[in-house]
């Protein structure tokens, strides 16, 4: 054990030395436990937005309905293929959807429109649509040729909850759907991108409107852990298939919103050049003091060769020193960057104007407190002084001591 | 008497550009077991080079050097290292411990790398600071220790170990006389009552008028080699 003593005494040496060093690991390791807080603290927010309020955990559609998506590739959502999903583990809860493109009229005015059919008491188990009824109600259990619409689509048509609007459109047997709704809500405001031009019909009117005469087009599913989605889905597709199913396919939100997940990963490679440089400048940190004192105890190692200690230990000296100055900045950097993590999960950092990324708004800066926000940076502070300090670690142990003896 | 230290023909030339420095010139000599003798000579006669090469901490260039049987030439870096820790004990001119041990540790520290048990470390240490007149200081770190008290450490720490021979390079030049003379008398009284070998590399007048043997180098020969009654 003589050899930690040592080690930890040559570091209270150059205590002004040791604490410049250890100080350029503890800010490391906050701006590294940030990055990842944040990263992964702001994209979950992001992921949560979009799954809870719209595409679920996964969806389940015709084989090529993303590829490719038609009206015509629909499918009859059975009692045995909801039965299928109940013996699911992962799921949580189940809804049908239907997806269509109209013309929306109020009076004179006309916009396009993304229609969407729901079932609105089983879209309430699955996403947080309702929540984002800001004018008027959410659509009523049963059909009642009622829709809600967004809020770009309210300000176009000028149509405040009450009016009648008119959607045409084509249905599934060719004929053109004409019909009548009334507004009984208005969803999120100028700042939600998502909801701007959707409009929302009880799926029973959507699918008679539409003469999809009991089809959907997709089944939005809601896992109880948002972060084993890809195994769930996995398990989801290879259940409905083993039931007969085997023109569906279960995609997760991965692959039903990809331009997000590609701006998400690209994002996410940003923050690791950001944490290269961290990483860069805590190297070349560490290895200037330790190459320093190598420099200065040159005679001292000299000396510890001469009375018989091996290069192996001599080597061993410097990387434990050098390890024990990481790793009691890790402990103050940590305890320190609880702080700074607490703030951004708890309170967050409001940005001036809202993110928008692929569609969805993002309004504060806010941070995840997971394990990886600790363990990712202590492992590449520690690794990466361990792996610097052998550098200096490997010239002391190739001293030779009559050379060092000679040295001042 | 049996002969601690062999050396045969040893030669060791110091290149510098163009400049060659024959620094020994096939330097034979042996010292035996209980010897306490001394190197002496004027600056760049060779004694701290033969010193050098009897530790193994230099290769001559030619010749052998035999170290209780064993050829020190033909040996590798690691087991000089070895070699060195296991038979062979050093005294510096500038003391060199281990700032950041104390006294006890840096006693203790080769008996560490012997491999000896904690226990015996222990019993070892103690005895050894009441011989060189340390008790009570064993906590102390070297910086809080006179001159005089550092080399007596250094002593203990080439003493402990029980090497085959203690090898001391100008051990009293940073110590005032009377300090030094009273390093000289503990070291003398060591060589008779544990028998150990002591070879000196001196310019110490002190040292030369106590050694039973004076090797006197010139040029990078012997000179004169001289024992005493």
């Amino acid at each position: 054990m003589l050899i930690f003593k040592m080690a930890f005494r040559n570091l209270l040496r150059q205590r002004r030395r040791s604490l410049l060093t250890g100080l350029t690991m503890v800010i490391g390791f906050i701006l590294f436990a940030l990055t990842v807080g944040t990263l992964e603290g702001s994209w979950g927010t992001m992921v949560e937005i979009i799954t809870r309020d719209h595409t679920g955990h996964a969806q389940i559609h015709r084989k090529g309905y993303l590829d490719r998506p038609s009206l015509y590739k629909n499918f009859a959502d059975t009692p045995e293929l909801y039965a299928t999903l109940a013996k699911e583990p992962a799921v949580a809860a189940v809804t049908p959807r239907i997806r269509s493109a109209a013309l929306a009229f109020v009076g004179m005015k006309t916009t396009g429109i993304e229609l969407i059919g729901i079932d609105p008491e089983r879209e309430r188990a699955v996403t947080r649509l309702a929540n984002k009824v800001r004018d008027g109600a959410f659509l009523p259990a049963a059909a009642a040729k009622q829709a809600l619409i967004g809020r770009n689509v309210a300000d176009v048509l000028k149509a405040p909850v009450g009016s009648e609007l008119t959607l045409i459109s084509q249905g599934a047997d060719g004929s053109v759907a004409n019909d009548l709704f009334t507004v009984a809500g208005i969803l999120g405001d100028a700042k939600d991108a998502s909801e701007q031009n959707r409009v929302y019909l009880h799926i029973a009117d959507a699918q008679d409107y539409l003469t999809l005469d009991g089809k959907v087009h997709e089944i939005a599913l809601l896992y109880h852990d948002r972060k084993k989605v890809e195994p769930a889905t996995g398990r989801v597709g290879a259940a409905i298939a083993a039931a007969g199913f085997r023109d569906l396919s279960a995609e997760s939100w991965m692959e039903v919103e990809p331009e997000f997940y590609r701006t998400m990963q690209a994002d996410k490679k940003g923050g690791d050049i950001q944490m290269l440089i961290v990483l860069l400048i805590v190297a070349v940190g560490v290895l200037n003091t330790v190459l320093m004192a190598v420099l200065e105890r040159t005679r001292e190692y000299g000396v510890m060769a001469a009375i018989g200690t091996s290069p192996r230990r001599l080597f061993s000296l410097i990387v434990i020193e050098t390890g024990m100055l990481a790793l009691l900045s890790s402990l103050l950097g940590a305890f320190l960057a609880s702080f700074a993590l607490w703030y951004f999960a708890a309170i967050g950092v409001t940005y001036p104007e809202p993110v928008t990324v692929a569609g969805y708004s993002l309004t504060t800066l806010t941070a995840d407190i997971t394990p990886a926000a600790y363990y990712k940076p202590f492992l590449i502070i520690f690794l990466t002084a361990l792996l610097v300090s052998m550098i200096p670690a490997l010239r002391a142990a190739r001293i030779k001591p009559v050379d060092a003896l000679r040295s001042l | 008497m049996e002969n601690v230290i062999r050396i045969d023909k040893v030669s060791k030339i110091y290149r510098t550009g163009e400049v060659t420095v024959d620094a020994l010139k096939e330097v034979s000599l042996t010292i035996a077991k209980g010897e306490f003798s001394a190197l002496a000579g004027p600056s760049g006669s060779g004694k701290s080079t033969l010193l050098n090469i009897v530790s193994g901490l230099d290769k001559p260039d030619g010749g052998t050097v035999e170290l209780g049987g064993r050829a020190m030439t033909a040996m590798s870096a690691s087991d000089l290292s070895d070699f060195r820790r296991d038979h062979i004990g050093f005294i510096f001119q500038s003391y060199n411990l281990i700032p950041v041990l104390t006294v006890e540790e840096n006693i203790e520290y080769v008996m560490l790398l012997q491999g000896v048990p904690k226990n015996e470390r222990r019993e070892r240490v103690a005895k050894i600071l009441a011989e060189v007149g340390l008790d009570g200081m064993q906590k102390r770190l070297p910086i809080h220790l006179s001159g005089g008290q550092q080399q007596r450490v250094a002593v203990a720490r080439a003493m402990v170990a029980k090497p085959a021979i203690i090898l001391a390079d100008e051990p009293t030049a940073n110590l005032d006389s009377k300090t030094g003379h009273d390093l000289l008398d503990m070291m003398e009284e060591m060589n008779a009552k544990h028998g150990v070998t002591f070879l000196f590399s001196t310019h110490d007048q002190m040292i030369m008028e106590h050694a039973r043997r004076l090797i006197t180098l010139r040029d990078g020969r012997i000179f004169s080699d001289e024992v005493r009654g």
